[in-house]
């Protein structure tokens, strides 16, 4: 029984575990490239779940959605870096007022959201969930969809960063971005394509979660705090880091179950996530700074 | 004498309430080597980073084939065959050897003659032919050197600004170095070399400047430099 | 008239927060963003400790001040030195298992549904029965609370911190312990935050754990970006205007159910608006400074110009060794920075430190002035260890630096600069602050005193009142040497002294370092210009691949070739 139980915990945790992994990637492309705390990234999230639930509504099926969904979070994540973070940028703000700017985007717009949409949760029905079991281990079609898309659109960008020549000025810039400048580097077309490819995962992830859980105006801040503790947990700069965070958040989240009633859920994550900053700052894969 | 290849004029730069560098004036000639010494905070880097666009101009101009580039952006100036090597932190430590010369070419659209130029960096620097599959930061401090000068070639800049090139290099690596300078200068590049190695820097050179205090004092050529036996007195 | 009260009180209450966690967030420069949590949990602790002993609000109310501040103090120290972004990570998470902890102990707190039957407000017996008849008591909490912040932002701890704000390594080269007051201003505000929230509850007589949610933070962040961060009246404006627009909007017809996400629209637009182009707020901190004037003191100006100080008059100059380096080592990754460096420094005396680039000065110097642990060996002052004092407690004992680009503190005036400098001020301390005002009042005219006499004998007394920014580099520079003569260290360290000075002004520079020699002060330059350390230097220590290889008076060393070799490479 205690077994069962262990199993089934084991599977959930690794489902939202890929589904945090692939948040951790969305958030952590734009901070090792742009070093930009982008806490208006939950709202990326929200758009794209509203986006979708509207396209829905309006008769369109699954594939023109998903395209909505997408083309409406890449849009606002390079908006966002244009309109609001350059700007500041050039004035030489500071990471906390680059933060604030941010936080204000979030939460002005999760309330343009409530305005639009009203407060109730929307579902994204266009996927029929069945579910399926394996051994003692329950889930649904929508938790292997979710799955597989995470991994896919995580080895697809790992295929890029590496692959491809966009890819490594990515990497550059992240790597040594004044460097990047000497050598006739625009990097802040760099930075617009790593907004880009974030909002893009954070858009998918919200499509794909939202295909089970319904949206509501707020859900985006969730999204983002995992999307952040993940890549601090595993460590700044590297997105394999961010991969291992989100695995092991989605693993401790679903295990703390086995000691502790749900609703402490969040408190051991932040409690975690408050001791590795105390204990190794760095992260799990982070490279110490001096 | 025919126009200079590049050419500052009474250059001011200052960080904010700071000037460090008084009306300097220098040029360089079409495939000449040229150093520029002097103390250190004398304001050469200054004066590098300020002729390559990383720093605005106070007052003075600076020309590059007769035509003012005071205020051109670095990317321009690195497309138009300026390009500046720094001290440290000159290559991307978590990119491949070979990605870090890859990107170089990237970053120019140069991929047609890539292999080209790739040949011709390898011919200087073969060890980084051998490490290419290596990450940059892994590799030894000279190693990182070549690195970042083969990268600068690979674009093959009409002007080299080359900002202490030795520093933190042993003895031997210094003289390879040295000889590596040498036949990139033959390849038709023009070299301004900052170098607190005055030797070195006056052997390379055909014409040396020194600067002190934010100001050139001096400018000489090899033979003249070489003859004076008061350096203490020009730092 | 009951809502009109009513509102006043819950915006008083906002304006204590605000200007609380302006302390914090302004003041102190700590992205806090758990200051409602704290709202909340001092809020609990003193219903609990009421409710539960039976005691009187007074004593609920002083409960969570302290205890909620030792408790922010507490949890301060570990992550209070770090980078914003980490500071920021590290007060969200708190600020998460806060709330969801208070959610989810319902034994302790009433979870969702809370705790009524608080006790109300009572002090001396006098329990207000409306909101009307609450308002005196709010007049004199947000009294108090204004003038605790008051005193601590405007005095010399004040100072300190708003130094702490330009520049915390200078502060630290000034021999306070930047830490510390980051620390115990994060306690103080912390405390007062708890406060509010033990006068929220009582006056409301219910309290949940919602008014510890974290939007009620980053409303809290917006009220002070709005109103002027490290301005006490701006946190005011800013809190008043945040709570009175959505009161407002409460008058639009039909839009009630808007109104929650309405009032945070605007929040947030505000928040975007101010950040990009009024960043300062609508009450600047530096809210005219720039008209503003200092007017000296006449006195102590006359008594300044008669003579310098006795103790620059008079000290005896003995020629003994004053600080000594034995065998420091130090590296970076396994690159020896600094091998086995031994120095001596005489009273008296200029000693130099020369040699190529990339030979180890800096670190050196940085492990003379504790800003760097040596891996090895140990630094003696008057033949006392001080190897494991920190940067600032060196200051503190008498060693102190000056940094190669100046920073000084841009936007204090001249005078401001100078006293910072001033070392055991009662007025830097809190509890003397607040408690021992006589003496901090009297301290005041005795470093006064000393500011104006240090500040004559680099001569820039007649401005002592101009704002640090305004005057040239070179006079930057001698400021920069006042600064450094008003720690009354002994030893005195100069990084690149005639570094962006220009000509002219050198020989003016390198004549005032000469005559603090003279007079008594041990002293020790890292210097590029050979032409400076040749004509001021009494003794140069020649360094290579972080060894002193050999000392000798400048014109030795020059003669030597096999320096020469090493210096210049030929």
């Amino acid at each position: 029984m205690q077994l069962d139980l262990v199993a089934q915990l084991l599977a959930r945790g690794l489902i939202t575990g890929s589904v945090y992994a692939m948040l951790g990637v969305s958030w952590g492309i734009i901070y090792n490239t742009t070093r930009t705390f982008h806490f208006a990234h939950g709202l990326v999230y929200g758009m794209a779940a509203y986006l979708a639930v509207s396209m829905a509504a309006l008769g369109a099926g699954l594939f023109l959605s998903l395209l909505a969904a997408l083309a409406g979070s890449v849009l606002m994540g390079v908006l966002m870096e244009q309109w609001a973070y350059r700007p500041m940028r050039r004035k030489n703000a500071s990471q906390l007022s680059i933060f604030l700017t941010a936080m204000g985007i979030m939460v002005a717009g999760q309330s343009l959201i409530h305005l639009f949409y009203g407060p109730d949760s929307r579902p994204l029905k266009l996927m029929h969930e069945k579910v399926l079991t394996l051994g003692s281990m329950t889930f649904t079609s929508i938790d292997l969809v979710a799955v597989f898309t995470s991994w896919a659109a995580m080895i697809l960008l790992a295929l890029f960063l590496t692959r491809s020549k966009a890819g490594t000025m990515i990497r550059a810039v992240a790597s040594n971005p004044e460097k990047a400048t000497f050598i006739g580097i625009n990097t802040h077309r760099i930075f617009l394509l790593a907004f880009a490819l974030g909002s893009f995962l954070m858009g998918l992830a919200a499509f794909v979660s939202t295909l089970e859980m319904p949206a509501t105006p707020y859900v985006g801040i969730q999204a983002l705090l995992m999307s952040f503790i993940t890549v601090f947990l595993g460590g700044v700069g590297s997105l394999v880091g961010a991969v291992l965070g989100g695995l092991a958040l989605g693993l401790l989240e679903s295990m703390v179950l086995l000691v502790l009633p749900a609703q402490f859920k969040l408190v051991v994550t932040f409690a975690v996530l408050f001791l590795v900053i105390i204990v190794r700052p760095q992260g799990i894969l982070g490279e110490k700074t001096s | 004498m025919a126009a200079a290849l590049l050419e500052t004029k009474n250059v001011d730069v200052a960080y904010q309430a700071k000037q460090v560098v008084f009306k300097a004036s220098l040029e360089v000639q079409e495939g000449e080597f040229v150093s520029l010494i002097g103390h250190n905070g004398a304001g050469k880097t200054t004066l590098l980073k300020t002729i390559c666009g990383f720093l605005p101009l106070l007052g003075g101009d600076i020309l590059y084939n007769g035509r003012s580039i005071a205020r051109r952006s670095t990317e321009e100036n690195v497309r138009d065959g300026i390009v500046f090597v720094h001290q440290e932190k000159s290559l991307f430590p978590n990119l491949t050897v070979l990605e870090n010369l890859k990107i170089a070419a990237y970053a120019l659209d140069l991929q047609a003659e890539l292999e080209q130029r790739l040949a011709t960096v390898y011919s200087l620097f073969p060890i980084l032919k051998e490490r290419g599959h290596q990450l940059a930061k892994t590799l030894s401090g000279g190693q990182q050197k070549q690195v970042a000068i083969g990268m600068a070639i690979l674009v093959r800049p009409k002007v080299l600004l080359l900002d202490e090139p030795t520093l933190g290099l042993s003895p031997n690596l210094v003289h390879e170095l040295g000889r590596v300078l040498r036949e990139i200068k033959e390849m038709g590049t023009s070299i301004l070399l900052v170098e607190q190695n005055v030797g070195m820097a006056i052997n390379l050179a055909e014409r040396v400047f020194v600067m002190k205090t934010g100001q050139i004092i001096l400018a000489a050529s090899k033979q003249e430099m070489l003859a004076r036996d008061d350096l203490w007195d020009l730092f | 008239m009951e809502y009109l009260s009513h509102t006043l009180n819950l915006a008083i209450i906002y304006v204590a927060l605000t200007v609380s966690l302006n302390l914090i967030l302004g003041f102190a420069g700590i992205a806090s963003m758990s200051h409602a949590a704290f709202f909340c949990i001092g809020g609990y602790v003193s219903v609990l400790v009421t409710m539960h002993w039976g005691l009187n609000f007074a004593v609920g109310l002083a409960a969570a001040t302290v205890l909620t501040g030792i408790f922010g103090g507490v949890l301060a120290g570990p992550f209070i030195k770090i980078k914003d972004e980490y500071v920021i990570l590290f007060t969200l998470a708190f600020q998460m298992i806060s709330f969801h902890l208070m959610l989810s102990l319902y034994n302790i707190t009433g979870g969702d549904s809370g705790i009524f039957g608080v006790p109300p407000v009572n002090i001396f017996g006098f329990t207000p029965t409306s909101p009307t008849a609450f308002l005196p008591i709010s007049f004199l909490f947000i009294f108090i609370v204004y003038y605790v912040c008051y005193k601590v932002t405007r005095s010399p701890f004040g100072r300190v911190l708003k130094g702490i704000r330009e520049d915390a390594s200078a502060v630290t080269s000034l021999g306070k312990s930047v830490l510390k007051f980051k620390v115990l201003t994060f306690m103080v505000g912390c405390g007062l935050a708890a406060a509010a929230g033990s006068l929220f509850a009582h006056y409301s007589q219910f309290i949940n754990p919602t008014i510890g949610h974290l939007d009620g933070s980053v409303l809290l962040i917006a009220m002070v970006v709005l109103g002027g961060s490290a301005n006490l009246w701006g946190s005011a404006v800013g809190a008043f205007l945040l709570i009175i627009i959505p009161e407002l909007l409460t008058f639009i017809p039909g839009a009630s159910n808007l109104i929650v996400p309405l009032r945070s629209f605007i929040y947030g637009l505000l928040l975007i608006l101010f950040m990009r182009f009024r960043p300062e707020g609508l009450v600047p901190e530096y809210l005219g400074l720039a008209r503003k004037k200092y007017r000296l003191d006449p006195e102590l100006e006359a008594a300044a110009k008669k003579g310098e100080t006795a103790e620059l008059a008079a000290a005896p100059v003995a020629n003994e060794v004053v600080l000594e380096a034995r065998g420091l080592d130090k590296s970076f990754g396994g690159l020896k920075a600094v091998d086995n460096f031994s120095l001596e420094l005489r009273q008296g005396q200029i000693t130099a430190l020369v040699g190529p680039n990339g030979c180890g000065k800096t670190t050196a110097f940085n492990l003379i002035t504790g800003f760097l642990r040596p891996d090895q060996g140990s630094v003696l002052l008057r033949g006392r260890e001080i190897t494991g004092l920190t940067a600032h407690r060196r200051a503190q004992v008498g060693i102190a630096r000056s940094w190669q680009d100046v920073r000084i503190f841009q936007h204090m005036t001249v005078l401001d600069n100078v006293l910072l400098a001033r070392q055991s001020r009662a007025g830097e301390k809190l509890f003397r602050l607040f408690l021992a005002p006589w003496t901090v009042g009297r301290q005041r005219r005795m470093h006064h005193q000393a500011a104006y006499q240090y500040l004559e004998v680099v001569g820039l007394l007649d401005k002592a009142g101009e704002i640090a920014k305004n005057l040239s580099y070179a006079e930057q520079k001698l400021l920069a040497v006042a600064r450094l003569l008003a720690t009354e260290a002994n030893v005195l360290l100069f990084d690149e002294p005639s570094s962006g000075v220009d000509p002219n002004w050198v020989q003016s520079l390198m004549g005032l370092i000469r005559r603090l020699a003279r007079r008594g002060k041990t002293i020790c330059i890292v210097e590029h210009n050979l032409e400076v350390v040749k004509e001021i230097s009494d003794l140069v220590y020649f360094m290579a691949d972080g060894k002193a290889l050999r000392q000798g008076t400048a014109q030795e060393l020059m003669a030597d070739p096999q320096l020469k070799e090493i210096y210049f490479g030929v």
